[in-house]
């Protein structure tokens, strides 16, 4: 369509020699259309998309039944950097959270596009004007943090026959390190955990304290102090309480 | 020359392996961080303090006391725990009498629940562990020195409580240039701390958390510490055995204390001690943590201050500040 289009315009230009002023006027109106139609694709595109109930635990791109014939005739080579866009995506939402963001958009439906220009989906509709994807929101904008506190559960317990669980949740997955201190104030256990490794993932982790942390070795009734360590700086304390 | 046999042969006893405790987790003692400034920038060495917290540390010791003695400890660690130490030291027609606490505690440990598969606090509890000691000393001679005490634990663990009855003996031989301390702590292996547990609720997930009944054998140890004074500086040393193993650790000392200044002192000592430590995911049964500490002291008339410091591996703390103040009559 646009190349009829420009061909009408400089058949029309040559056929009734226009001043240059009248041809930018017709130029610029030209340019409008053309824009136009653009936008209108895009809005219909994403309508088509935002209708389609994605999973991250399940869904499969390549199999999911959404068709991209639309975009194919829009133009060929954007199928392919949609797909890599929407891969990534899903492999950095976590869906089963109902959280929001800072801003107050809900994280779990955010779905990033890339049709020519950056935006995303929310609950609000199509916001165009700020071109943020989740991706760099789940990397840079989200603090590595513990969120609430770090709780063992049951406090106090046995160690030489029970279990306790040390829970906390973490605000994306990160590399973090637990150390655990006696009264006396000596480092008696340290652990580290990679992102995304169990214990270090974003969303609440339960680590097992039993007697096999220490391989059957009894410790003291008594208080014990741990911590969570992010990058060097402590990110969560507490005390759990052991008894006899 | 036979109390100085009977001696030996306690000292001989008490070091052989095969009066070693059986294999179970020790009850944790408020004294063990120390029971003064002093002992502690010298190395944690035992037996050798001026005034009544001599019975905290080796009851022999109390000969030093003139009239009347008392002294008070305290340091925080963590910020967390806080450890406190008094003692009061009177000398009687016949030997000395002296009374003793030392105390450990740490508030706001949260009482958990669960909830929606995550865990919520719902208030908080304390720990709070109490010894108290009651010692006497009697001198043989001017040269050998005789010292005991009973002592009473006491925990409270929000509602896990606990008491235990036990016994100190040691001895000090004094002569005028080398000092010889041994001391034995709670000496009765068969009375150990008894638990009662009083929480609501006792099976998680189908475990029983109760400690209704159970027992923390208390640790009995030895010390074995020598005293070689020269000139201005006196050289300390000691053998101690810690842990259900009994293995010894060791702690050395210096003191100066200068002639032109005699009531200052500065201390330096180095100290171990041994626990059991998992360092990604490396057990370490026999760890033993060597430790560097040093202070200064002053006495002033009656009264002497003293201060130690000490670095801990602690991330956030990296520092151990020990005060203590005694006075003597």
């Amino acid at each position: 369509m646009a190349v009829t289009m420009q061909v009408l315009f400089f058949f029309e230009r040559y056929m009734s020699c226009m001043s240059d002023r009248v041809v930018a006027e017709k130029l610029n109106i030209y340019t409008r259309i053309l824009t136009m139609t653009a936008m209108v694709f895009g809005v219909v595109v994403f309508s088509f998309f935002s209708a389609t109930s994605v999973s991250a635990d399940s869904f499969d791109y390549n199999n999911s039944g959404v068709t991209f014939g639309a975009l194919s005739n829009f133009a060929s080579g954007l199928v392919g950097d949609m797909k890599d866009s929407l891969k990534d995506t899903i492999h950095e939402v976590n869906i089963a959270n109902n959280k929001k963001d800072e801003k107050g958009r809900l994280v779990d439906s955010l779905q990033v596009l890339h049709i020519g220009f950056n935006g995303y989906y929310s609950e609000d509709g199509l916001n165009t004007t700020e071109l943020t994807t989740l991706g760099d929101l789940e990397d840079e904008d989200i603090v590595p943090e513990v969120v609430g506190e770090a709780l063992v559960y049951p406090n106090p317990f046995r160690l030489q026959t029970g279990v306790a669980k040390l829970g906390y949740r973490l605000s994306k997955d990160m590399d973090i390190q637990i150390q655990m201190y006696d009264m006396m104030g000596s480092l008696i256990l340290k652990r580290s955990f990679f992102s995304g490794a169990a214990g270090a993932q974003k969303g609440y982790n339960k680590l097992r304290i039993d007697n096999d942390v220490f391989e059957g070795e009894l410790l003291s009734s008594g208080v014990y102090f741990y911590l969570i360590i992010h990058d060097g700086k402590v990110m969560a304390k507490g005390k759990m309480a052991i008894k006899p | 020359m036979k109390k100085l046999l009977w001696c030996c042969f306690m000292v001989i006893l008490f070091t052989t392996r095969f009066y070693a405790a059986e294999d179970s987790a020790l009850y944790f003692l408020p004294t063990e961080v120390g029971t003064s400034a002093r002992m502690i920038r010298l190395g944690n060495i035992e037996g050798f303090s001026n005034n009544a917290s001599s019975v905290m540390e080796n009851p022999a010791g109390l000969y030093r006391v003139r009239k009347m003695s008392t002294s008070f400890f305290t340091t925080k660690f963590m910020d967390e725990v806080q450890y406190l130490n008094g003692s009061l030291a009177v000398r009687m027609p016949v030997g000395v009498l002296a009374l003793g606490y030392s105390g450990v505690g740490v508030q706001d440990i949260p009482d958990t629940y669960e909830v929606d598969e995550e865990y919520k606090s719902k208030g908080s509890f304390a720990l709070d562990k109490s010894l108290y000691k009651v010692g006497y000393q009697l001198s043989v001679s001017r040269y050998l020195h005789f010292g005991a005490c009973a002592n009473y634990n006491t925990y409270t663990l929000g509602k896990v409580s606990a008491k235990g009855y036990n016994a100190d003996v040691g001895f000090i031989l004094d002569s005028d240039s080398l000092d010889f301390s041994f001391v034995a702590k709670n000496v009765f292996s068969s009375l150990p701390m008894r638990y009662t547990d009083n929480t609501e609720t006792q099976v998680v997930d189908g475990i029983d958390n109760s400690s209704q009944g159970k027992e923390e054998k208390l640790p009995f140890q030895t010390s074995y510490s020598l005293r070689y004074s020269m000139g201005q500086f006196q050289l300390f040393g000691q053998l101690r055995t810690e842990g259900v193993e009994r293995r010894f650790v060791k702690s050395a000392g210096i003191n100066f204390n200068p002639r032109f200044l005699p009531m200052f002192h500065v201390s330096g000592g180095y100290k171990q001690r041994h626990y059991v430590r998992s360092i990604e995911a490396e057990l370490d049964k026999d760890y033993v943590r060597g430790g560097w500490v040093a202070g200064v002291g002053l006495d002033l008339y009656n009264i002497s201050f003293d201060y130690a410091y000490e670095k801990s591996e602690h991330i956030q703390f990296e520092n151990k500040h020990y005060f203590s103040i005694g006075m003597s009559f």
